[in-house]
């Protein structure tokens, strides 16, 4: 990399201009051509992980919930799943399989924003409406499923906190094979064989499989440039044993490749949804123990008020636990000391190498298509900050 | 498949300590499912370098680096490192005790993605690392002049931002500290 003298810097920001969350990337020209980029991130820093040190884990599922508003319950899931892995409990297995479907539907909800928000960057605002019309309706079963509240300590400890009414299940299914379908083959007719869009997308923001591994990439990203690696497949949890599903699979590494892989991964979502719906098994959704309804039975009141005002009890120990979350593996990593707020709590979000690697993504490359990368990568920077 | 040998976590770990002198890698414990090695500073480059190049072990990719922060103990950071090999569908775990005003080697030579994760742990504990190409800052702004993640710092913060109508500026003035100790912790003392 040269560094010519009559170069100069420049501010590109808000970043992304789409989508959510806020960040600062410091470019570093010549003529039009990026020669360095250096990402400022930390203007959506919370301090989440030192809020959880805080808190006991009902509170805590409330901040998890926060870190990646695009994608609900991927972050809330890998919390939960760390937590019963120190507790050593397994769920029922209707809870396992409800979770399942909430995570593929928050999937196919982020897949779409990605898609849309990437389009915009090309020139494509059309694709917006299409995906808010989706998006809207993915949000009044996600809140038909979680009895009315959209964001909700629904997944927790022990299973979910509620069952949902008889006919959700027949929502869903018009849903899989009535409207989302045209909407998607919608958008793909718009942007798929777009000569425009392939002109935006198509070659640029290249990375090959072995640079995408070292630089710690995962998810879409990773599988984009060749890699097959999928967490719901090499390290199942709950029933992603269940359900049989492809992983789609491009080895070009470039913007249109990660479109084309958000795409397929929505079909086999839609797949992974309808297989667990038919199969799904009656019975409890949470453990007992961990049921915080209030209930005239007295011994499970009191428990009620335990959960509630102390919170559960976590076991000393340390505990790593990843899931598959829509922008790649999120992880959490869960120390003990034996009470009920966790002594330290990591969180290992998708988007932070990604950030880390945009420098040697963007290259070279034109400063028109320094927009189009991120928006390709699904960088969320409230999930990259904490 | 010569990786098929090591079938356990712990036969895995043997022969992880193997390739290094005893007092290298002290100590290994499988917790929660997941290998751990505690390793010695000394050790900790050599190592990693082995874990990413040998073909049995391929950890080619770093999860990820974090600290805990125990008051109690000498050596009172933990750096834990996550390694993941993709290829053998394999998790490991690294540790190293450390302190404030020894520098820890900064694994960037080995594994590039180090980069930030060091940047972090530098600005939220205050562990220095030697070696490292740019220590700035990355998530904090830059009158930060405490380590936000370490045990001795209260969540409520020391110092909070106001105007100051007489200056005309923003100034920090100091919390009020708390009565009781925290409200809380309040109900663990109940129990």
């Amino acid at each position: 990399m040269t560094i010519f003298e009559d170069s100069y810097f420049m501010n590109i920001a808000p970043f992304p201009a789409v989508g959510i969350g806020m960040g600062r990337l410091v470019a570093r020209l010549d003529g039009e051509t990026v020669r360095r980029i250096d990402p400022h991130i930390g203007f959506s820093h919370r301090g989440i992980e030192k809020c959880m040190e805080e808190a006991t884990v009902l509170q805590g599922l409330v901040y998890t919930d926060k870190l990646n508003r695009s994608a609900p319950f991927s972050c809330a899931y890998a919390f939960v799943l760390a937590v019963e892995k120190l507790l050593g409990i397994t769920v029922p297995e209707r809870a396992a399989y409800i979770r399942v479907i909430l995570a593929e539907m928050g999937r196919i909800l982020s897949h779409l924003r990605a898609t849309a928000n990437l389009a915009s960057e090309t020139g494509t605002d059309i694709v917006y409406p299409l995906v808010n019309r989706a998006s809207e309706r993915i949000s009044a079963l996600i809140s038909e499923i979680c009895a009315g509240c959209p964001v909700s300590v629904y997944i927790r400890p022990g299973g979910v906190r509620n069952d949902s009414e008889l006919e959700t299940a027949d929502h869903l299914f018009a849903w899989l094979s009535k409207e989302l379908p045209p909407i998607l083959s919608d958008i793909e007719g718009l942007l798929t064989e777009n000569r425009i869009f392939k002109s935006r997308t198509v070659g640029i923001g290249h990375i090959d499989a072995s640079l995408a591994a070292a630089a710690g990439f995962s998810g879409v990203n990773l599988r984009a440039s060749g890699v097959k690696w999928d967490l719901r497949a090499a390290e199942p949890y709950d029933a992603y044993n269940e359900v049989s599903f492809d992983i789609p699979l491009k080895t070009d590494g470039d913007c249109y490749a990660r479109y084309l892989l958000r795409i397929f991964e929505i079909y086999q979502s839609m797949s992974m949804i309808r297989q667990l719906l038919e199969k799904m098994p009656e019975g409890d959704v949470i453990l007992a123990d961990f049921t915080t309804r209030q209930t005239e039975v007295l011994t499970q009141l009191s428990r009620h008020f335990e959960l509630y005002g102390r919170g559960i009890a976590l076991p000393a120990g340390e505990v790593y636990s990843a899931v598959e979350s829509p922008l790649g593996e999120f992880g959490v990593f869960l120390v003990s000391d034996g009470g009920e707020r966790p002594y330290r709590c990591h969180f290992r979000s998708a988007g932070f190498p990604v950030m880390q690697a945009l420098d040697a993504l963007t290259e070279d490359c034109d400063l028109a298509d320094v927009r189009v990368i991120v928006a390709s990568l699904n960088i969320i920077t409230t999930e990259t900050d904490r | 498949m010569e990786a098929a040998a090591y079938k356990t976590q712990e036969e895995f770990g043997q022969f992880i300590r193997l390739h290094f002198a005893r007092q290298d890698i002290p100590e290994q414990a499988v917790v929660s499912g997941m290998l751990t090695l505690t390793v010695l500073r000394a050790a900790l480059l050599r190592i990693l370098q082995f874990l990413r190049d040998d073909p049995v072990c391929r950890f080619t990719q770093l999860t990820d680096i974090t600290c805990v922060h125990y008051p109690d103990r000498a050596d009172c950071f933990s750096l834990v490192y996550h390694l993941l090999s993709p290829m053998m569908g394999r998790r490991l775990r690294i540790k190293l005790a450390t302190q404030e005003d020894v520098p820890v080697s900064s694994v960037t030579a080995v594994f590039a993605n180090a980069a930030w994760y060091e940047r972090e742990i530098r600005e939220m504990f205050g562990v220095s690392f030697e070696g490292h190409p740019d220590l700035r800052r990355l998530l904090t702004q830059d009158e930060t002049f405490f380590f936000p993640l370490r045990k001795t710092f209260p969540a409520a913060g020391k110092v909070r931002l106001v105007y100051d109508q007489a200056k005309g500026q923003c100034v920090y003035v100091p919390c009020a500290k708390p009565e009781k100790e925290s409200d809380v912790r309040l109900d663990r003392k109940m129990s």
